[in-house]
């Protein structure tokens, strides 16, 4: 019973670190980019979404427009 | 927690980390163990982090979690983003940690460990981190606008171009000091230059995979880079043992110059889904990666310090770089401690990102704690070799000689003993033919990181692949940085430009891309060039000389932070910036003075020029050097007129707030404060 109780805490754990993961990479940029996008075009009706190419694209243009890295 | 016991607790950790910081500074009687260091430094940030901080936020700042953030109010789910405190966290740690904390300690070891601890642990949370949280702060408040922009709405229209001026310039000294770094670690080394070179391939293949195989899959490419990376160490020592491709990867320092400037402006003109972004992928990935290792290859090997913890070098006669403890020693750690540049990043991104003000606790002070622990770490890693090897690697030929012979002799003269069969079996030991000449700190940081990691794992068998290991790790960042340094100083100078002729303003017109990349590279390659010929080994001009343009900087963030406090009405706390900041005004205006005027021929730019000058008028100078020396006086008077200029930038920036501050206090003028107007937050509280 407590073997099982810890293990699916180190399950929920590792869940959680491969969530973190994948958003300080940018691998889940896209997804991101989807869920926020729909939720404000049912605001506005309005918004022809990217392709996940398009919007990596479109992501690294910006990212690269400014200081991104430091000394 | 019962409030008794929390009180307990905490005390117990301040006096874990003033009883390790007393045992770091006055223990003289065996070497010191580098659990010590790490005791100190994390004690010494928890209680920074939850007392300090915790001021900053409640009292100084007010922070204000009802108050909605720019990335909720202005939400496009592209620059504006409300984003998870921790996985922002780890966006700003991963772009404000780049080189400098690494190869700032590492350079500073001469002095000892001590100094350059001391300042990376205070200096941190006293005057970095408040610089990174309260400017953050006020670009939340202020809809993300940048420093410059900041800097021109606050203090001064003028203040505005000088930040940008100082941006600029900064940028171009900061690029060729780091790839005077990389050609140092690189020069006549087979092994290193052909596993930096695959680096290219790999990432370009990278970008291919990500631009049209699997569009934005990072993670799936970066793991993929990682292992092929992995392959391109191991396959260097191949090449290095075979004798016709290690003449091919064999580059003296001036070809490896050359090479790494036309890599340059490759890098900007090329599009950035191919070589720049997979590289900065891959470099993220790596750095958190060995930041982790290093740390916990320190917990488990726990070295102890060879390096005294002063040298006799305090006294200005150092070889690695000469100048006094004081100024030197705050210009040379810049960015483990308090580092300009991170302004830039804390009004760029970050602030677009933050969901709530509160986090801008965790993300801007926070992250700058993290940076200043890299810095101890590599303070650790440079002071656990022995000394002697540090200043064979460190210093440059001109002063211990050129073969092991001379530089032994001439460094057991200076009491730190060294034996030249250890430094040609040492060299024999990492797969390479010589470490000597190795001025810029990344070959004896790697030496140190590989004897670490190689007493974790593999033993002194795996050493020559843990040394090139950390070379790779070491310059594939650097690459980076001058990779994204290049591609938005080309933009500045297209903004720049663009005032002048339109078409050349705009970002995507070819022959614009080439002029301009061809202006930034051209600048920073003339300063790498010429550190690639100084006698001295360039890093003892040209260091210092991103040490001051950096800590410059961070006087026109902390200038600006001042000024928006005092704004804010904030009297009261207003020496939370503004004692940091005297301290940079002090220590930056006293190394440019020092750096100009110096009478030292080795400290005053103008001194090295007037030596030389005499030297060719009295016919000292072979006939065959004459025009070498000719440029070594043009150079030393440049960057006499730099260090100079970037002085005058400052205290004209400083004249203007301080009469800002006059008018303020003294009522002749109204205050007013660009903040965006306060709108009340719609998100969940666990948002």
């Amino acid at each position: 019973m407590r073997g099982r109780a810890v293990g699916a805490a180190i399950r929920r754990h590792l869940r959680r670190l491969w969530w973190w993961l994948r958003q300080v990479t940018g691998d889940a940029a896209y997804e991101n980019y989807l869920r926020s996008a729909l939720r404000a075009s049912e605001c506005t009706h309005q918004h022809r979404l990217m392709t996940r190419e398009e919007y990596y694209l479109d992501h690294l243009r910006r990212r690269y427009a400014g200081v991104s890295r430091c000394c | 927690m019962p409030k008794l016991l929390k009180g307990l607790m905490w005390a117990l950790v301040a006096v874990a980390g003033a009883g390790a910081l007393g045992a770091i500074a006055l223990e003289r009687r065996e070497p010191l163990n580098a659990i010590w260091f790490i005791v100190a430094a994390v004690c010494t940030y928890l209680v920074a982090y939850r007392f300090y901080s915790a001021f900053l936020a409640a009292k100084v700042l007010a922070l204000d979690d009802t108050r909605a953030t720019p990335s909720e109010r202005l939400q496009d789910g592209r620059d504006f983003v409300p984003t998870n405190k921790w996985v922002l966290m780890g966006h700003h740690f991963a772009a404000i940690a780049g080189p400098g904390p690494l190869v700032g300690p590492t350079l500073a070891a001469q002095f000892g460990y001590l100094p350059g601890t001391l300042w990376l642990i205070v200096g941190a949370a006293l005057g970095g981190c408040v610089q990174d949280f309260v400017i953050l702060f006020c670009s939340i408040r202020r809809n993300g606008k940048s420093l410059g922009e900041m800097a021109r709405e606050e203090v001064s229209k003028r203040g505005g171009w000088i930040a940008l001026l100082a941006v600029l310039a900064i940028m171009i000294i900061l690029l060729a000091v780091i790839a005077l770094v990389v050609v140092n670690a690189l020069k006549s080394s087979p092994w290193g230059t052909f596993t930096l070179a695959m680096t290219i391939p790999i990432a370009m293949l990278m970008g291919l995979y990500m631009r049209f195989w699997r569009p934005g899959r990072v993670l799936e490419a970066s793991a993929i880079g990682f292992v092929m990376i992995l392959f391109a160490v191991i396959a260097g020592q191949w090449v290095a043992q075979s004798p016709t491709w290690a003449q091919v990867f064999t580059l003296s320092a001036p070809a490896l110059a050359i090479a790494v400037i036309l890599y340059g402006f490759a890098a900007s003109a090329l599009p950035v889904w191919l070589l720049l972004a997979p590289r900065d992928y891959l470099s993220a990935f790596i750095k958190i990666g060995v930041v982790w290792a290093l740390a916990g290859g320190i917990l488990l090997v726990r070295p102890a310090m060879q390096m005294p913890p002063l040298t006799r070098f305090v006294d200005g006669t150092g070889p690695v770089f000469a100048g006094t403890i004081f100024p030197f020693c705050f210009i040379t750690i810049a960015c483990g401690a308090v580092s300009g540049f991170h302004s830039l990043i804390s009004s760029g991104t970050t602030p677009k990102m933050i969901t709530r003000e509160g986090h801008a606790r965790l993300v801007g002070y926070g992250s700058m704690l993290m940076e200043s622990f890299v810095g101890v770490m590599a303070m650790v890693a440079a002071c656990a070799l022995q000394p002697g090897v540090y200043f064979a690697m460190n210093s440059p030929a001109g002063i211990v000689g050129p073969t092991a012979e001379t530089a032994a002799a001439t460094i057991s003269g200076w009491g730190f003993p060294l034996d030249a069969q250890r430094m040609v079996s040492l060299a024999q030991m990492v797969g390479e033919k010589t470490l000597l000449d190795r001025a810029g700190g990344a070959p004896s940081l790697a030496v140190g990181m590989a004897q670490i990691f190689s007493g974790t794992i593999g033993g002194e068998r795996l050493l020559g692949i843990w040394y090139h290991f950390a070379i790779m790790f070491e310059a594939l960042f650097i690459l980076t940085v001058l990779d994204a340094g290049t591609r938005v100083g080309r933009f500045m100078v297209q903004e720049l430009l663009g005032h002048i002729w339109k078409p050349l303003g705009r970002s995507g017109w070819y022959p614009s891309i080439l002029a301009t990349s061809a202006l930034i590279v051209g600048a920073w390659g003339y300063f790498l060039y010429q550190g690639v010929l100084d006698p001295f080994g360039g890093i003892n001009s040209l260091w210092p000389l991103f040490g001051i343009s950096n800590q410059l900087l961070a006087t026109v963030a902390l200038v600006v932070a001042t000024t928006i406090l005092l704004k804010m009405g904030r009297l009261r706390w207003l020496w939370v910036t503004l004692a940091p900041m005297v301290w940079l005004v002090t220590v930056t205006m006293t190394a440019s003075y020092q750096k100009i005027f110096h009478p030292s021929p080795r400290i005053g730019f103008l001194a090295a020029a007037q030596e030389l000058s005499t030297q060719l008028a009295s016919g000292a100078i072979p006939p065959e050097r004459v025009a070498a020396t000719g440029r070594l006086i043009l150079n030393a008077r440049l960057d006499a007129a730099v260090t100079g200029v970037f002085a005058v930038l400052v205290l004209v920036l400083l004249v203007e707030a301080v009469l800002e501050w006059y008018r303020i206090l003294s009522g002749r003028k109204e205050v007013v404060l660009h903040e965006a107007p306060y709108m009340m937050t719609q998100m969940a509280e666990g948002d």
